[in-house]
């Protein structure tokens, strides 16, 4: 991954020119996370943020219609000491779920991860994400319907970049 | 040297619940190590669960998931025995499989 080394100056760079629009997105949402989680902010470093992206596009863009439910549950710790491995368990009693989202809204990429459930599997799923500071994490089940979500604040101590 | 791929499973309820973990480095590309090199990118872009070779969960995870990835889930529909394989593949091509018996 030598393309890494250009991470620096995005746009002054040559090469990240010939870098395919979506690689240079990533390239910035990845320098955004380093420094955010590294806790470096302010107006020096706003050119490299990457376009900010709303939640909701985000969720919408995995289904139309997404709806905040009670009928998902999102179960995160209160208060996360080491952002680098953040246990979350999402489950629903919701039916005929064909998949179950994990996001967070103060990462680069809004999706943490994703699991295509098939008949059989209950429709819940834990796993440990990584955090890059404090904000929502976001829980979602996907079906004919649509998306349902639900979210909590995740009180981040330290980030989880580094 | 550790198993690669840890399956653990435990009958409860008429249900089975799993538990894998998939030992990874899951490095995101933007840690720097001791000499301030940037740690390049290794991270697990796919697992699949299959159990009798349906598959049963289609895990898509990325740079947010955290080193050693711990999975768990349960299935409704298991019968005792049944056989329970993981694959994952990560962003250097390299994969692992292992599979278990499930309680």
């Amino acid at each position: 991954m030598s393309a890494v080394s250009t991470f620096a100056v995005p746009h002054a760079s040559r090469r990240a020119c010939a870098i395919a629009p979506e690689r240079r997105l990533f390239m910035q949402s990845a320098a955004w996370l380093a420094l955010a989680g590294c806790g470096l902010e302010g107006p020096a470093f706003a050119e490299m943020l990457p376009p900010a992206y709303s939640m909701d596009d985000a969720l919408a863009a995995i289904a139309k219609p997404a709806r905040e439910s009670e009928h998902v549950q999102l179960r995160l710790p209160e208060r996360i000491e080491d952002g680098a491995m953040v246990p979350v368990t999402v489950t629903t009693d919701l039916t005929d779920v064909d998949a179950l989202y994990v996001l967070a809204d103060m990462n680069p990429m809004p999706i943490a991860a994703q699991f295509r459930l098939s008949a059989g599997m209950a429709p819940r799923i834990a796993v440990r994400i990584k955090l890059a500071g404090s904000g929502r994490v976001y829980g979602a089940a996907l079906r004919g319907d649509g998306l349902h979500w639900t979210a909590k604040a995740a009180d981040v101590v330290v980030g989880g970049c580094s | 040297m550790a198993k690669p791929i840890r399956i653990r499973s435990r009958r409860r309820d008429g249900g089975v619940d799993v538990m894998v973990l998939m030992l990874h480095p899951m490095e995101s590309g933007l840690r720097k190590d001791a000499n301030g090199r940037q740690i390049p990118p290794h991270y697990i872009v796919a697992a699949t669960v299959t159990v009798d070779d349906r598959v049963v969960l289609d895990a898509e995870l990325g740079i947010a998931v955290s080193r050693d990835p711990l999975l768990q889930f349960r299935l409704e529909d298991a019968p005792v025995g049944a056989l329970i394989r993981v694959h994952w593949r990560d962003n250097h091509g390299e994969q692992q499989q292992a599979e278990a018996r499930l309680a």
